[in-house]
């Protein structure tokens, strides 16, 4: 393995770390903190993805504004992008997480082992709407010029990650500080982490357990959206598309350590990066035809067998009072 | 209706959820009943039934639903000319699920044994077929298969409509050799990892082979792979003159976005496809496929009044917004063969209409199409299409009808098929072993 090859392993293991972080950033709130077994997780990315098509769309939501702006008589030629995509897939997929834990979770806190059934249905019901709505096949989506193709003083190097990977990177660290913020440096944080892991007690000391619920629920759908938004322009965009990130979203959060932030974090980058590099070594030093089967065949492999030995996930709780 | 009952709070409640309990069991038990009721009473002498087999709920539910609205239409046309003998085709559509190896033969058995339909249009995938064959050989069914595939097969109780491999991959292959198709000499072999892809690489290799060729690589990904960054790094290295790609389903879009953000553009290496069609181009930024080349033996771009009329009949049903490809294409125009061979017989014994497939021809969306009485096989123009920026084909290359040839020798040598020849029929030649 020479240095270019060394080098694009390197850049392969941030972009797919940073794309497994966030896909798992969410669940590793809902599932990992909220102890809530999210099977709508992808699904949520999956309505995060469309909400991106309805907004970026030319003939969806600008055509619909520049019609209303035409009415009052103002010419107008509005282009959204996936900048403003972002933020609109992050409310509205927030909002129906939100609505989802009102209606739905707020009753199922004390019988885990149900939220898994509960939100599974959910999840059908998303893919259907969205299939009855958009049709099954796939949309396709638009990048903006500034993330299409590699930047210049990257090209020709080993490090020649292309725009929109790096955007995700960018995104990625954003979304994962913000977080860390937000548990770590704030009030609503403190109590977050005070009705997570007690509470009776948390409730005894005046905190709303019913509003700091709901807020995280809908925070963390918040960010499967964006998930969703980000992803589905570097992939593709159909109604069932959340199959195909929940399973890794999943290993990432337990790989990683229930409960614990720092555990989505390390989960993805193991991951990502083992996987990166398996395949790079299968594809320089072996006549294999499929390596990237084979590397996912590796590393799963390697993470059950960590988690054979480590329960715990990388991250372990140290806390008594969980289970 | 039972929570309706529960919502009552008078005295007689109990009895009333009892009165709509029984209610509601005798409906339910009744449904049954009333489909088999509606069934009967088409069921007369002046109709014959008709299988449709194609998924319309799974994976491939998104590719095998337009074959069904092609069928449905060219039924819908037949019908209204008076039908097939005189009898109006009524079709009995299964959902086989997008499950290959369970549901697929079940349907197909029930298809063949309940319904007792003259013959049945279906399938997509070639582990669909394969699992499906046996039951229609052992039952002496018909089945028409519209798609492309990978040979090395035939069958007395299958029509093959699609291409055989000598009629799109290696027609394909010569094309891209030859000088008008840039004398490409590096090619590099991408696809899904499954029956179809590893057969045509195996005829494509056997093929270069005999031109002193080699291809620079042979890779493969599962079906619904995302991650890309590899297999473009690997292509960077390989800098081959030309991607033959066999991958399928959604993966396409993936691999071309990918393609499009390493700077890898159709000018300076195209990637030729043989499963993406207008259909599955849908789905993707026309910026990133400008430019690639897919082969295939129709596109909706194809400029002759028969076409023309085909697609236009196709988006009044449907819609304008839907695109016709080559499989839907070749579903419509197969419905069209088999009343073809059934007039020729004067009968729907499947026997009867077999021995007049060979005489088949008719004026196709794609052109003058004929079956092989040898292998029923269709004879098709291979044609080469470039991605144009509305996501549609622009006809580059486009050849006479090919007979088709479901053992192209240099890949399966002394294997031949000929039902004609009760002889000869299917002779078995040199054992072949596919994949590494």
């Amino acid at each position: 393995m020479d240095s270019t090859q060394f080098g694009e392993a390197l850049s392969n293991s941030l972009s797919s770390s940073s794309i497994l972080i966030l896909a798992a950033l969410g669940l590793a709130i809902t599932f990992g903190v909220m102890r809530v077994i999210n099977m709508a997780h992808g699904d949520m990315m999956m309505l995060g993805a469309y909400t991106a098509y309805v907004v970026t769309d030319r003939r969806m939501l600008p055509r619909a504004l520049n019609h209303l702006l035409g009415l009052i008589g103002i010419d107008a030629d509005i282009d959204l992008n996936i900048f403003v995509a972002i933020p609109a897939s992050f409310l509205v997929v927030g909002f129906v997480g939100y609505l989802l834990e009102v209606c739905l979770i707020q009753f199922l806190y004390d019988r885990p082992l149900d939220t898994l059934l509960a939100t599974w249905g959910v999840g059908l019901i998303m893919q259907q709407s969205i299939n009855l709505t958009f049709g099954a096949n796939l949309v396709p989506m638009h990048l903006p010029e500034m993330l299409q193709g590699t930047p210049e003083i990257l090209q020709g190097t080993a490090f020649a990650i292309p725009s929109l990977r790096l955007f995700i990177v960018g995104v990625t660290l954003f979304c994962l500080f913000g977080v860390y913020w937000w548990f770590f440096q704030t009030m609503s944080g403190l109590k977050i982490r005070a009705v997570v892991q007690n509470r009776e007690m948390a409730a005894a000391l005046g905190v709303s357990t019913r509003q700091v619920d709901s807020i995280t629920f809908a925070f963390a759908s918040g960010l499967a959206g964006v998930a969703g938004c980000i992803l589905a322009h570097l992939y593709n965009t159909k109604y069932n598309m959340g199959g195909d990130y929940v399973v890794d979203a999943f290993t990432v959060v337990i790989l990683g350590g229930m409960g614990q932030l720092a555990g989505a974090a390390g989960g993805g980058a193991a991951i990502g990066t083992g996987n990166s590099f398996i395949e790079k070594l299968l594809s320089v030093f072996t006549k294999m035809d499929s390596p990237a089967a084979m590397a996912k065949f590796f590393i799963l492999v390697l993470v059950v067998g960590f988690l054979l030995v480590r329960p715990s996930g990388l991250f372990a709780t140290k806390e008594r009072s969980y289970d | 209706m039972i929570h309706h009952s529960d919502s009552t709070r008078t005295p007689g409640s109990t009895l009333i959820r009892i009165a709509w309990t029984v209610f509601a069991g005798l409906f339910a038990a009744m449904l049954p009943f009333v489909g088999i009721g509606c069934k009967k009473s088409t069921d007369s002498d002046n109709t014959v039934k008709v299988g449709i087999l194609h998924s319309q709920t799974g994976t491939m539910a998104i590719s095998e639903k337009p074959l069904i609205d092609a069928e449905m239409l060219a039924i819908e046309e037949i019908n209204a000319a008076g039908g097939v003998l005189g009898k109006k085709i009524v079709p009995v559509v299964e959902d086989p699920e997008s499950k290959f190896t369970t549901v697929f033969p079940e349907k197909a058995k029930k298809l063949l044994l309940q319904d007792k339909v003259a013959v049945v249009f279906g399938c997509w995938t070639s582990v669909s077929r394969k699992n499906v064959l046996p039951v229609f050989e052992e039952h002496n069914g018909l089945l028409f298969y519209p798609v492309q595939y990978e040979g090395n097969e035939s069958s007395r109780n299958i029509v093959y409509t699609g291409a055989a491999p000598n009629q799109q991959i290696i027609p394909a292959v010569d094309w891209l050799l030859s000088k008008e198709g840039g004398s490409r000499k590096k090619f590099y072999l991408l696809g899904s990892n499954y029956v179809f892809p590893r057969t045509a690489n195996f005829i494509i290799r056997k093929h270069l082979k005999e031109k002193g060729l080699e291809p620079v690589a042979e890779e493969y990904t599962e079906l619904g792979h995302k991650e890309y960054q590899q297999v473009v790094q690997n292509i960077k290295k390989a800098n081959p003159d030309v991607i033959f790609s066999t991958i399928n389903g959604d993966s396409n879009i993936n691999f071309y976005n990918e393609l499009a953000a390493a700077g890898i553009t159709a000018d300076k290496v195209p990637v030729v496809a043989v499963s993406v069609g207008e259909d599955e181009l849908r789905g993707l930024d026309p910026s990133k496929v400008k430019g690639h080349l897919a082969a295939w033996n129709y596109f909706q771009s194809l400029d002759t009044p028969k076409n023309k009329e085909f697609v236009k009949k196709f988006q009044a049903k449907y819609g304008a917004d839907r695109v016709t490809d080559d499989p839907i294409a070749a579903a419509y125009a197969q419905v069209y063969y088999w009343k073809i061979a059934v007039e020729k017989a004067g009968a729907f014994d499947v026997d009867k209409v077999r021995a007049k497939l060979g005489e088949v021809e008719f004026d196709a969306p794609e052109g003058r199409t004929k079956l092989s009485g040898k292998n029923f096989h269709t004879h098709k123009s291979f044609m080469m299409g470039r991605i144009r920026d509305d996501k549609q084909f622009d006809i580059v290359y486009k050849t006479d009808p090919i007979e088709p040839d479901p053992y192209p020798q240099i890949a399966f040598p002394g294997w031949s098929c000929d039902w004609s020849d009760k002889n000869k029929g299917l002779v078995k030649g040199t054992p072949v072993k596919i994949g590494s």
